[in-house]
């Protein structure tokens, strides 16, 4: 019996698994096989992961709630690295390396217990805040502890209401000081599900903050109190950690020995004017073959990465012993992204035809060239042809080379209505041919935007991780 | 739109989004699909890539799915189902034909149509009977026989002592065989 009933499974047409499987049923797989088949759907597709989607949640949320503060940095900042160095920096572990101390007057003051209360169904967890002469902004965690998948499918199914209805975040946590209650005047909030993180800024008179102050995070009864503290500056970024240089760029690697482990995360000060990527190779495949590492007496070591983290990885593991010395952190090149955009429009040729357009798209740091298109025809779906676009670059810097672009379709309104499906990496992991696929009332052209162009900076950094 | 019409729709117009909603609601049901079948014959990095072929051949196939027939969960089980069963077969040097995104629509020319309605029936007897089961011992069965979860499996995702859930399998089976025959 047991064996018809499992043969018969095995032949359940999609009717018949409807049926069957009309209820959800909840299953716990491994998380890092979860992730590995993730990254692996994503090269397939040839699609970047998006990770500032996924959670580093300690990450993700500083960010997001410094935000509102570190915009106003930005505008008073510097011109180049070169210029604000010697000036004075705050270090906000978890968060980064923060310009021009005069905006920032107390971060949290920190205590061995976790800042929280709880109830029966959730905890409510302050982990940072960080204040100005009038805002305070606190980040805080609230963890559900009933959660279920059930409820996260449910949840993501009103998240996708929720994106196309323009729903927006309400807030029920006040700022409690000296009874005052102040509402949130910004707020930001990152969900995995079972823990909501979030940062919100409170707009408060400045005579209630200082250090004396015990402030109380307030929702639902709940009430997480916590004081502050001045906070840490430091005259160099060498007093950070060890730090490096190049194209207005400079990385800070802040290092951490736990037994036979050393974590090393890294924060930049950035003034190129391109965001930072990712500070290690990307789709396995590294520039001329290298990629980050740890060089020891005892040979070169390689790197683990967190599960999860937001925007670029800045956490990297090693394994080391006691007798490891001489310990220095290469990076031979970074990934940085520009936010520039082009609209193309190119020929679409005959079935199984090659027409060279030699198509030129000028970025700041280098010319992207689509040197051919082709239309083929895809044997194993019904779609309408695809249209394969070789592609080439002109580099104006040595040390700047381009790896690629997004590419999507444009519609007569100028609104993108779909992506390569698509494309070939070199070994250098450069693009060198995309893919879309066609519709069928295509016509005889398409539009493209080529935006978001990606590039190494291949100056190294070199960085002494003292013991 | 319901949630799976809006997916596919993502799925299309923001593929990188779509992939991570897909995969974020349904790797848990599909690797168990895969991994149960499938630990034992083959490595781990054959299990991955067994299902990150299965997504991937989804997500090829979009265009094709009709939401009429089934749910994308369903869509994505049959697919699981149909290459985990390919991929074991081989492993096992088994007899195997390659199994396509074609095979969940288009039934071989040469079918016996008689064999086909008589199967057909069998397992909609099937649907009935384990759905008459009542919870949580339908479940505990699709988890056994669709799945292939272990008993210690099962105990641990429904929270139930093993040799409950061996009981009500073994009566479950009884009422089964009474009401659908066979040994």
């Amino acid at each position: 019996m047991e064996k018809k009933i499992a043969e018969l499974f095995d032949v359940f047409n999609i009717e018949e698994t409807e049926k069957l499987l009309d209820k959800d049923i909840n299953t716990q797989a491994n998380k890092k096989a979860i992730n590995r088949v993730k990254s692996s759907v994503y090269k397939k597709a040839a699609l970047k992961e998006k990770r500032n989607i996924t959670i580093s949640r300690r990450f993700a949320v500083c960010a997001a709630g410094f935000a509102v503060i570190i915009i106003c940095f930005s505008l008073i900042g510097f011109d180049n690295v070169a210029a604000a160095i010697g000036r004075m920096f705050t270090f906000i572990p978890g968060y980064g390396i923060v310009e021009n101390n005069q905006r920032i007057k107390h971060v949290i003051n920190e205590i061995n217990e976790p800042i929280s209360d709880e109830n029966n169904d959730i905890i409510l967890t302050v982990t940072n805040a960080i204040t100005t002469e009038k805002e305070i902004t606190i980040m805080f965690e609230v963890k559900n502890k009933h959660y279920s998948k059930k409820q996260a499918t449910k949840e993501k199914q009103e998240a996708l209401n929720g994106i196309n209805n323009g729903e927006s975040v309400t807030s029920e946590f006040y700022l409690n000081v000296n009874g005052k209650r102040y509402k949130e005047t910004t707020g930001y909030k990152s969900s995995s599900g079972e823990i909501n993180v979030c940062a919100y800024s409170y707009e408060v008179d400045s005579s209630d903050i200082n250090t004396d102050i015990t402030y109380r995070l307030e929702f639902n009864g709940l009430s997480a109190s916590f004081k502050l503290k001045d906070y840490e500056s430091f005259d160099m970024l060498e007093q950070i950690g060890a730090t490096d240089y190049n194209n207005d760029i400079s990385i800070t690697a802040v290092p951490e020995f736990k037994g036979n482990k050393l974590t090393v995360e890294l924060y930049s000060i950035n003034k190129s004017g391109y965001e930072i990527y990712s500070y290690n190779k990307d789709n396995d495949k590294g520039y001329l073959g290298e990629d980050l590492n740890l060089k020891t007496n005892n040979g070169i070591k390689k790197y683990t990465t967190p599960d999860g983290w937001a925007g670029a990885n800045n956490k990297f593991m090693f394994e080391i012993n006691s007798a490891d010395k001489d310990l220095i952190l290469n990076i031979p090149y970074i990934i940085v992204q520009s936010r520039e955009e082009y609209d193309v429009t190119l020929p679409i040729p005959e079935t199984e035809e090659k027409i060279t357009v030699n198509k030129k798209i000028k970025f700041k740091d280098c010319t992207m060239i689509i040197t051919d298109v082709e239309k083929t025809f895809s044997s194993h779906t019904d779609n309408y042809g695809e249209l394969k676009l070789t592609l080439k670059y002109e580099n104006i810097s040595k040390n700047k080379i381009m790896i690629g672009a997004d590419l999507a379709e444009v519609n007569s309104w100028g609104r993108t209505i779909g992506s390569a499906w698509g494309s070939e990496l070199n070994d250098d992991g450069i693009m060198e041919t995309m893919y879309f696929n066609l519709n069928e009332n295509q016509g005889n052209k398409i539009k493209l935007r080529v935006y978001d162009p990606v590039y190494y900076f291949t100056d190294d950094y070199v960085l002494e991780i003292k013991k | 739109m319901t949630a799976d019409n809006e997916l596919l729709y993502l799925l299309k117009t923001n593929p990188q989004k779509g992939l991570k909603i897909l995969m974020n609601t349904y790797s848990g049901l599909v690797y168990a699909i895969v991994y149960n079948r499938l630990a034992g014959v083959c490595s781990a990095e054959d299990i991955e890539e067994c299902v990150s072929d299965m997504f991937y051949e989804f997500y090829k196939n979009i265009d094709r799915v009709d939401l009429q027939k089934g749910s994308i969960k369903a869509f994505l089980s049959v697919i699981g189902k149909r290459k985990s069963i390919d991929v074991f077969r081989r492993a096992k040097n088994i007899n195997a034909q390659t199994v396509s995104f074609d095979d969940l629509f288009y039934k071989d020319k040469d079918a016996n149509i008689q064999s086909d309605i008589i199967k057909s029936q069998e397992k909609a007897e099937l649907i009935k009977e384990i759905k008459a089961l009542g919870e949580p011992d339908s479940e505990i069965f699709i988890r056994k026989y669709y799945l292939y979860q272990s008993t210690k499996q099962i105990s641990k995702d429904l929270k139930l002592k093993e040799n409950t859930i061996d009981k009500k399998v073994s009566r479950g089976l009884a009422k089964l065989k009474e009401a659908l025959g066979g040994e």
